[in-house]
């Protein structure tokens, strides 16, 4: 238990990372706060994928092809627009095909028995290069006026409405996560799988549900990216896995599985985004940016891990548990 | 606890983002309402220093650090603070991310070359409503997304001059042709590459296009696909690449493969990387434009645009740098240069 | 316990002659399709053409051999690149060149390493962040620079060839090729390798030192690297500040599809050599069949899950035979 207590901790100790970010960057860039809301629009596709990868990671996965996903379902939504269907049933159809994209990682990575990082990747080059031949090497645009609001418009003139549907599904992941017999068994099933599946758990339905909601929500940010950008590309969503995980990573998601919180993975791509829109406002260049974000990254598990650490030591010195703690790391090695 | 199963989630989800969907709909506007942040740049800032955002299609590339020095040469001179800083690759949407971050910074002049066409209309477009002035330079955007286009030579231009090297080498012989280009989504390639078939379905029937192979932009993967040209169609006698990885990379695998003087080789890219290729004969002619004086050009825009002094057809006289003719929101650098030896070792990008 | 070696001989040998079987099964289709393919430069230049990957996926079998990942492989031979040709531009001798850029590549791996032995963070994470800080020190060694028209003994270097017809890059390759196995099956270091990732809790009882185990791996990531990144910028002739990006997952690609198990205790340097020429192989098949360059991806992502998945095929027959 003290393991997932000190990530409920450190999921607060990134909102205050976070707060204490925004009053840096407002008072070194006058402009910074008055910008506040629109800058998220440029990120929030990243935080909406880092949701469900949450969940993945939790269950001792992880989805590579989320980026090709983004490409793949944005050029389908595109393609069947073009041939005259609504561009909100297409918007809807290539969400499915999202999470239908999930669904076949989820069944290979499940039947097979093959580890998720290798599977996804071999995935991530078939959808990358199914989107790009299909969207014939350019981009599909000219959608109408009312579909491209979903990614630039403002609900009452201030809320960006990329801001509005990242929040409500933010609150839908953490309900999901936390209140619900398929979040806990999420969870179950990351600290320990064998366990989980002795207790009747059925293992492999919850591992394919995790990547099917992560191919719907990199669907949906197909959908979303196209409104925003007015168009879609084979390569648009390309990189974009590598983002989302570092957000899930500094939001305190265990790499490891077992561990993590939505608000924690919510505010550690806040906490990204918002600190690349505040250093291009200071000028710094793409390159310095990059390796700031490492070392970011870097840091973040560093303290999680020593966080661990002492948290441990304390146990320990205090005597009581210890027993539990030897069996929990023992459960780890396994 | 109380929990509910997943099936009811799922639905719940479904309902909940209709719901949203449907209670937006009436209250969602294209822009935020409260935008008084913007220092409302509509007048003319003549006199005044401006800052100016050069954003290239991605940094680390002599062809875009090139224009990047002529800019820096005129910019104190025009009274600009300039600020250089790209994607680390080719990327439409860090680009979209960049420019709103600057436009909301307060910059003047926004002036992008873009790796998309449409992806960043939404973004200038808003730049512009905002009261920034958006210039493109080297790759356009479509036209309501900007007000001015620097444009250094235009598609038709480089695709026929590219096309026109090749075939007066061969002089009307059968010639079967392959392309080196850089990834099959990159749209400036993909336009060149159209207007090479163009000009060949016009003017020369002895060309024929037998393959187009990419380097991904990476020096070996640029070697190992000359050589698996040259292996898989052994007809191939001349290699175009529009690309200024893919030209070394080509005329490197020609070198090795000991084929100079019998696979003609040419292309995009810059003087300084083809210098050795050039002195040694693998390549003879390329393709390239003053990538210094298209910085220049960009920068004297800039400001003509800030003061409001920019024509938007006729001619735009540089003091300097000469007389260019605005065509539509034109401004044409000149005619795409054909580079040889004499010409590789004059400049310095 | 004195039967399992060989039973775990046994599968390892029967992956690698099944990679080899398939790739002379290509060569021969190759051979009918187009009959000069069979050249005597032809073979010689697969092999050169896949060099430099298959020296980053050897590093990158012994680290996840270790249960561990190193995603920064790539930009560690891209800095490397670029740290050999800028000295090299700027007159520094040969010998200098290359053991600043050994250095180069050791400090990396060993940063890596430390990072993930002795500080306990996960290997994914490290090598994540590392790729990103690499990437972005390539940008600011040269300022966005490329290096190139290189002086000629850096070019002598990647273009010798050995009594004439192996070129360099080849020379190097089964070099660290036959190294490295002999490093992994025959000493104490190398089984010690196999034991970490075996089950890194009876090798700590049986009083291996984990740490130091798992350090010297990514040590030797980050050094064969830097060879790959030096024989790179010697053979192509320049580089950029973005050579070696997606590397790291070419190199992955063939360690996986040479019967590396990403669980750890499992691979041999052979099968990732080989893993390396069938995706040569197959890259160039496709040019050879007139199949457009756009499904070079996807071609090689059915590869890997065609290789993995029959591995596990493979696996369980084998498992259910005992």
């Amino acid at each position: 238990m003290k393991r997932s207590k000190f990530f409920a901790n450190w999921s607060y100790g990134i909102i205050a990372v976070f707060l204490l970010e925004m009053v840096i960057l407002s008072s070194v860039t006058p402009k910074f706060l008055s910008n506040l809301l629109p800058m998220t629009e440029n990120f929030m596709p990243i935080g909406i994928m880092a949701l469900s990868m949450t969940l993945v990671i939790i269950a001792g996965g992880i989805d590579l092809s989320i980026g090709s996903v983004v490409s793949f379902s944005g050029v389908i939504m595109g393609l069947l627009w073009q041939h005259g269907m609504n561009i909100w049933v297409a918007g809807l159809l290539a969400v499915l095909i999202g999470g239908l994209a999930g669904f076949i990682n989820g069944q290979i990575i499940v039947r097979t028995g093959i580890q998720p990082l290798i599977a996804t990747l071999a995935t991530q080059f078939i959808w990358g290069s199914l989107a790009v031949v299909l969207s014939n090497q350019g981009s599909i645009y000219g959608f109408p006026g009312s579909f491209l609001l979903l990614g630039t418009g403002f609900l009452y003139g201030y809320l960006p409405v990329q801001l509005v549907i990242f929040v409500v599904l933010a609150l839908l992941f953490a309900y999901l996560l936390n209140k619900t017999v398929f979040g806990r068994q999420v969870l179950f099933i990351g600290n320990s799988e064998s366990v989980s599946a002795y207790s009747g758990v059925n293992v492999n339905r919850v591992k394919t549900w995790t990547y099917v909601l992560s191919g719907l929500t990199a669907g949906l940010s197909g959908v979303i990216m196209g409104s925003f950008f007015a168009s879609v590309r084979g390569d648009m969503g390309q990189g974009l896995e590598l983002t989302v995980i570092t957000g899930c990573l500094v939001g305190g998601v265990n790499v490891f599985g077992g561990a993590g919180t939505i608000v924690g993975a919510a505010f550690g791509v806040l906490l990204l985004g918002m600190l690349s829109q505040g250093l291009n406002f200071m000028n710094v260049s793409s390159q310095v940016q990059a390796i700031i974000t490492g070392v970011i990254l870097i840091l973040a598990v560093a303290i999680q891990q020593l966080g661990t650490i002492f948290a441990r030591r304390r146990k320990m010195t205090g005597g009581e548990g210890a027993g539990k703690l030897r069996g929990e790391r023992r459960a780890r090695v396994e | 606890m109380k929990t509910i199963g997943w099936k009811r989630m799922a639905t719940a989800l479904v309902i909940l983002l209709l719901i949203v969907a449907l209670a937006g709909c009436g209250a969602v506007q294209s822009s935020p309402s409260a935008n008084s942040n913007q220092n409302a740049a509509q007048t003319s800032q003549k006199g005044k220093t401006i800052k100016v955002a050069l954003i290239p299609k991605a940094i680390g590339i002599p062809y875009f650090t090139g224009a990047e020095q002529g800019a820096q040469s005129v910019a104190a001179a025009l009274n600009i603070k300039l600020t250089y800083n790209g994607p680390t690759t080719l990327s439409a949407s860090d680009q979209v991310s960049m420019i709103n971050s600057y436009v909301a910074e307060g910059y003047n002049v926004i002036a992008v070359s873009a790796n998309d066409p449409t992806s960043l209309a939404p973004a200038l477009k808003a730049a512009m409503k905002k009261g920034v002035k958006v210039i493109t330079w080297d790759s356009d955007t479509v036209p309501d997304a900007r007000q001015f286009f620097v444009n250094q030579a235009t598609v038709d231009g480089i695709g026929s001059t590219l096309v026109k090297v090749v075939a007066d080498h061969f002089k009307g012989k059968q010639t079967d042709v392959a392309i080196l280009s850089s990834t099959p989504s990159n749209t400036n390639q993909n336009q060149w590459i159209d207007a090479m078939k163009k000009t060949i379905a016009d003017k020369y029937p002895n060309l024929h296009i037998k393959t187009i192979q990419y380097d991904q932009g990476q020096p070996s993967t640029g070697v190992s696909a000359t050589e698996n040209i040259v292996k898989g169609f052994p007809t191939v006698k001349a290699i175009i690449s529009p690309d200024s990885v893919g030209l070394p990379a080509a005329a490197e695998a020609v070198e090795k493969l000991g084929l100079q003087g019998k696979i003609y080789v040419t292309g995009l890219a810059d003087p300084v990387v083809m210098k050795k290729y050039v002195d040694d004969g693998t390549v003879q002619k390329y393709v390239l434009w003053n990538v210094l004086d298209l910085g220049k050009l960009t920068m004297n825009v800039a400001r003509a645009v800030a003061d409001g002094t920019m024509p938007t057809s006729g001619t735009f006289k540089v003091k300097g740098l000469g007389d260019f003719q605005v065509n539509n929101g034109q401004v044409l650098l000149g005619l795409p240069m054909i580079f040889d030896k004499a010409a590789t070792d004059k400049y310095n990008f | 316990m004195k039967n399992e070696p060989s039973l775990f001989w046994k599968i390892m040998q029967s992956r690698e002659s099944f990679l080899l079987g398939l790739i002379l099964l290509l060569l021969l289709i190759m051979l009918v399709v187009s009959p000069s393919f069979l050249g005597p430069g032809n073979l010689m230049n697969i092999l050169t053409n896949c060099a430099t990957v298959a020296i980053v996926a050897l590093g990158e079998t012994i680290v996840i051999i270790t249960k561990g990942i190193d995603l920064s492989v790539g930009a560690t031979m891209g800095m490397v690149t670029l740290f050999t040709g800028s000295l090299a531009l700027n007159g520094f001798p040969l010998a200098v060149v290359i053991l600043v850029a050994f250095l180069a590549g050791i400090v990396a791996g060993a940063l890596n390493g430390v990072l993930i032995s002795y500080l306990k963070l996960p290997p994914i994470i490290v090598t994540l962040g590392t790729l990103s800080v690499y990437s972005g020190i390539m940008y600011v060694i040269t300022k966005g620079n490329w290096v190139t028209n290189l002086p000629a003994g850096l070019l002598q270097l990647g273009n010798f060839r050995l009594f004439g017809f192996v070129p360099a890059p080849v020379v190097v390759l089964v070099v660290l090729l036959l190294v490295s196995t002999l490093f992994l099956q025959f000493s104490i270091p190398g089984r010690h390798i196999y034991a970490v990732g075996n089950n890194e809790a009876s090798a700590r009882l049986s009083g291996i030192n984990i740490k130091r185990v798992i350090f010297s791996a990514y040590l030797i990531a980050g050094f064969f690297s830097a060879v790959a990144g030096i024989f790179y910028v010697a053979y192509n002739g320049f580089s950029t500040p973005s050579t070696g990006g997606n590397m790291e997952l070419d190199a992955i690609a063939a360690a996986v599809i040479g019967g590396t198990n990403v669980f750890g205790g499992k691979g041999t340097p052979l099968g990732t050599l080989l893993g390396a020429i069938l995706l040569g192989i197959v890259t160039g098949a496709l040019v050879f069949f007139h199949i457009p360059a756009v499904w070079n991806l996807a071609v090689e992502g059915i590869v890997i899950l065609a290789a993995v998945i029959s591995d596990a095929a493979l696996y369980r027959m084998q498992t259910r035979r005992i």
